[in-house]
């Protein structure tokens, strides 16, 4: 009767091993499962003088790749503001290039992403196209975005994480905005010394 | 005996305190500069030294200003106007910090761009305590994210 006992235990013992372990499998953050379908691809943009910009200008060298918006006040340019901070403090402003496409191609010519990108007081490439490139690149890069409102005054939901990418082009990590200075200064320091 | 006397005055100057009104003080104001966009964004800190109290509206000639915050949802971006029938709460003896990637001004149909340096006045309208002026300084974009 006892060892029936302990076997009963050791059943749900077990169970709830099991349930704890498919529960970690569903809550894996997408950064990595991310990682697992090698985010990313080869795109073709246009830059801010209205030339176009092949991924392939990237090759060789990190980079740091952000969507966004230009009438985005608050968190994109804090996220560029920042991300400019941070390539200072790890050292030149040219340790690696910090890219940022609009995700709101229809207000968003060459030359509003180009303004937007000189803000910031470093080197930001500013990256358009039409609505159908910038399709293709925010399936590419995993980035989900969503207009919201009518009008002129529209706002844009989007993903708000930055992406970064070793010199192989290949998907390393991201930094969230939530993040700490220090968390993001050493994703930035491996990034750049692989 | 004074002993008593003073614990006496003590609970009289806290029960005075909980049905004082609001006491608010707002500094620190600053906008980001706007490059080309006719949107930008401003942050002030309101101290409260009374009872609580809720921002309900902000208000500014350099263009409609509302109420906006901006919220993560499983990693995505969104932003949105806070109802102005709640506001903001400000709480009693404590403080509402409106700040990058929270609770900010949104200043929509800017009448021209702000460049670093420039001022403007903005007045919040808080429920109980009524208006407030608070004068915004355009900061340089680059020195617009906070270390975190």
């Amino acid at each position: 009767m006892k060892a029936l006992r302990i076997l009963l235990w050791l059943l749900v013992a077990a169970a709830a091993v099991a349930f704890a372990a498919l529960y970690w499998r569903q809550s894996t953050p997408p950064e990595s499962q991310a990682q697992q379908v090698g985010l990313g691809g080869p795109f073709t943009l246009i830059d801010s003088k209205g030339q176009p910009f092949a991924s392939s200008r990237l090759a060789g060298r990190p980079y740091a790749l952000f969507f966004g918006f230009t009438h985005c006040p608050d968190v994109c340019p804090t996220t560029l503001a920042r991300l400019v901070r941070l390539r200072r403090q790890l050292g030149t402003d040219d340790a690696f290039p910090i890219v940022f496409v609009t995700v709101d191609p229809e207000r968003d010519g060459p030359a509003e992403v180009g303004k937007y990108a000189d803000l910031f007081g470093a080197p930001v490439i500013g990256l358009t196209g039409s609505p159908a490139q910038i399709a293709q690149v925010k399936k590419v890069f995993g980035i989900f975005s969503e207009k919201v409102g009518t009008g002129d005054t529209y706002t844009v939901d989007h993903t708000a994480a930055v992406l970064l990418f070793d010199k192989g082009g290949q998907f390393q990590s991201t930094i969230a905005p939530d993040e700490t200075d220090a968390a993001a200064l050493a994703k930035l320091r491996r990034l750049t010394s692989g | 005996m004074p002993r008593r006397i003073s614990l006496t005055v003590l609970l009289a100057a806290l029960a005075a305190c909980s049905t004082q009104d609001p006491k608010i003080a707002a500094s620190e104001g600053w906008a980001r500069e706007t490059g080309r966009s006719d949107a930008a964004a401003a942050y002030v800190t309101i101290e409260n030294k009374g009872s609580a109290d809720r921002l309900i509206d902000v208000r500014s000639t350099i263009g409609e200003a509302t109420l906006h915050e901006t919220s993560m949802d499983n990693g995505v971006m969104r932003m949105r106007r806070i109802d102005p029938t709640q506001g903001l709460v400000v709480p009693s003896n404590g403080r509402l910090a409106l700040a990058p990637g929270g609770a900010h001004v949104m200043i929509m149909g800017l009448n021209h761009p702000l460049k670093p340096g420039d001022r403007f006045g903005l007045t919040l309208a808080f429920a109980k305590s009524g208006p407030e002026r608070v004068d915004i300084i355009v900061k340089p974009a680059a020195e617009s994210a906070m270390v975190r």
